[in-house]
């Protein structure tokens, strides 16, 4: 991290002398078009505070995810009901839930959930999305043509509808399975982005100087197409990771998704609705997380698509 | 163009049956799975066989490809041996379905043997209903905010619109409607109710936590508006950019050169081109509206299609689950294609691709 602020600042700071931190730089002499893609959009993120904010938000998220021990020493299933819905204290920083626990170890603990749900649903949909997309683009003809109409069958079950189904039938409603849909539902999406992207520049000159010089498909498609696709990828995969938030506590919410003895968001939420009115704190404290998770997280996209968009330079 | 749409019309027939086969895969995973769904009507008695047995049957459980796990339930054994085409099979439960779709209009029954049919026909003026206010106040909201924010580019209200969209975004749906019914409907409304100058209509109807049957559309106002705000955001920001597109096109500059009002400059040649990806996007929102309602239908009690759905998912009911969403794609489906083919008639472009 420290690392990357500090290549940022230096590169950033001044036209300085020929010694940039990246050695590869063109002397051109301006401030811009200085490294290759990648640098010049690490510096304009570093520079950009909505992302830094936004990044360090997730950063804080994502710890209290991975380590909820840093965060938090009290026992989120340590109740008493005779503290039910007690007020924020010192003691108790959230106060506590109608059971009588503590609720900021409860917040605490309910990260890890949704942020397991988000990376694993968005990582499969990732490989397997993308590999599809790759293949129905490179190779057209009638791969892309099957590839394509199970993409059109799994894009015309609405996002939220087609969740509650499998989730209704499948009846087990754990992490796993909750990421599996919200996987399935979604992957044409990214095949989507992937193929577009693979079919626009499969026909450009250096890929078919590479397949004159005898590269097989697989090097053709993985070294000189592929990294194409990166940049809009990884924008997707940005925003899709909060709203992949946002629907696992949806879904919980609707009674769909995770189930009570679990720690969550979306159960936090729906379990003390009703008290809205008497102990508003109840609502706010995780409604406050999740939708400061599922911004950060739509920032950062934002900040990433014009950092990487070569139109915006 | 005939060409362009048989195509299109080629297309559509293997993603219906794609998405059918889908959606009846997994109703039969789940029965193979966890076992005969009527065992759930007896809770923990046990049923006398053939009672079970005879429900079984009328509720279209009885095939026995739903014994065994991972079948795909397409073909099953013909009973006088020759079957289709002397292949010994004849189609299964699958073709049964599909049969009764698109032939009886029958999208199956719930354990208490109501057709899914009836209970979506009793439910969806409420939907229809919430559906239209909410495209409204969105098409309204959001025009008039984009149109604003990109004739001044940069300015107060820019920004507001940006933030606001933002924001609006990563609400989720559910926790602004929350938001919403305890501070406007239940808070701000007891404030309303206890005014006496105030009529009935506004405190009891309009400002109503809940959907009140009295008041059948004043109450689906707020509902309605919360499930508009949901695109409203995208709305805003894609009349925005085409705005700001526009505004700089030749076509406005010569309009001013000639000397029109700026009311006519902006209102007749900027607008109308503008608003053509506008309007496109918000006839592709209806399907994301429907899905939509199922949260909103569900926080504000409207008995819509909705909440039949989450009722129905609560209560374990996969067949009316099943049904609904199986009748709502076919509508999408539907709805895509003649958008598309819609287009071809209104841009030459799209036939010869």
């Amino acid at each position: 991290m420290s690392d990357l602020t500090s290549a940022g600042t230096a590169v950033g700071g001044g036209p300085v002398s020929g010694d940039g931190p990246l050695p590869d730089q063109p002397a051109t002499g301006g401030k811009q078009r200085s490294g290759s893609l990648w640098a010049d959009a690490r510096r304009q993120l570093m520079r950009d505070p909505t992302f830094v904010i936004a990044l360090l938000y997730i950063l804080a998220v994502g710890s209290m995810a991975a380590f909820p021990k840093l965060w938090t020493s009290q026992d989120p299933r340590d109740c008493t009901t005779d503290r039910s819905r007690l007020s924020p204290s010192a003691e108790h920083v959230f106060g506590t839930d109608i059971l009588g626990c503590d609720y900021y170890s409860h917040a605490i603990y309910g990260a890890r959930p949704s942020m397991i749900i988000a990376i694993m649903a968005t990582g499969t949909m990732i490989v397997i999305g993308g590999t599809l997309g790759l293949l129905a683009g490179y190779y057209g003809g009638w791969v892309d043509t099957i590839i394509s109409r199970v993409m059109d069958v799994f894009l015309s079950l609405p996002f939220l509808l087609g969740a509650i189904v499998f989730l209704t039938v499948i009846k087990r409603q754990n992490e796993f399975t909750i990421a599996m849909v919200l996987f399935l539902l979604t992957w044409p999406v990214i095949a989507r982005i992937i193929r577009g992207s693979v079919i626009s520049s499969k026909d450009l000159d250096y890929v078919h100087a590479a397949k004159a010089v005898g590269a097989r498909n697989g090097r053709v498609m993985f070294r000189h197409i592929l990294p194409n696709a990166i940049a809009p990828m990884l924008v997707y995969a940005t925003i899709v990771l909060g709203s992949f938030v946002a629907a696992e506590a949806t879904l919980t919410y609707l009674g769909v998704g995770l189930q009570p003895p679990a720690q969550s968001w979306g159960i936090m939420i729906s379990t003390h609705q009703v008290y809205f009115l008497e102990d508003p704190w109840l609502l706010l404290f995780p409604c406050g997380l999740l939708v400061g998770t599922v911004l950060s997280f739509i920032l950062m996209g934002d900040a990433l698509r014009d950092a990487l968009d070569p139109k915006f330079r | 163009m005939g060409r362009y749409v048989i195509r299109r019309l080629l297309q559509f027939i293997p993603t219906v049956l794609g998405t059918m086969f889908l959606l009846h895969y997994i109703t039969s995973l789940a029965v193979q799975f966890s076992g005969n769904p009527v065992r759930a009507l007896f809770g923990d008695r046990t049923p006398p066989p053939a009672l079970l047995q005879a429900i079984t049957e009328r509720l279209g459980y009885g095939d026995p490809c739903l014994d065994r796990k991972g079948d795909p339930c397409l073909w099953r054994a013909a009973e006088d041996g020759g079957g289709w085409l002397g292949t010994g099979y004849e189609p299964g439960l699958f073709f049964d379905r599909l049969h009764g779709i698109f032939f009886n209009f029958d999208f199956g029954i719930n354990l208490r043997q109501q057709e899914v049919t009836d209970l979506v026909s009793n439910a969806i003026p409420f939907t229809l209903k919430l559906l239209v206010i909410a495209i409204v106040f969105e098409a309204v909201v959001g025009i008039a905010a984009g149109v604003l924010a990109g004739l001044r580019g940069g300015s107060f209200l820019d920004y507001m619109v940006k933030i606001s969209t933002v924001f609006v975004i990563s609400v989720p749906i559910f926790v602004l409607g929350l938001v919403v019914r305890e501070f406007v409907g239940v808070k701000f409304g007891n404030v309303l109710r206890g005014q006496d100058w105030i009529p009935d209509l506004i405190s009891v109807g309009v400002f109503s936590p809940v959907f009140k049957p009295d008041y059948p559309f004043a109450s689906l106002i707020i509902p309605g508006m919360v499930l508009g705000s949901v695109s409203l955001a995208t709305t805003a920001r894609l009349t925005r950019t085409s705005i700001m597109e526009n505004v700089r096109a030749d076509y406005v500059r010569t309009a001013k050169a000639k000397g029109l009002t700026n009311k006519r400059v902006i209102g007749v040649h900027t607008l109308r081109n503008s608003l053509i990806p506008v309007i496109t996007f918000l006839g592709v929102d209806i399907g994301a509206a429907m899905a939509g309602a199922v949260v909103t239908e569900t926080i504000f009690n409207v008995p819509g299609i909705g909440r039949l759905v989450t009722m129905s998912a609560r209560t374990g009911e996969s067949s009316v689950v099943i049904g609904v969403v199986t009748m709502l794609v076919l509508v999408v489906l539907l709805a895509n294609l003649l958008v598309d083919i819609l287009y071809a008639v209104l841009d030459p472009r799209i036939r010869y691709e």
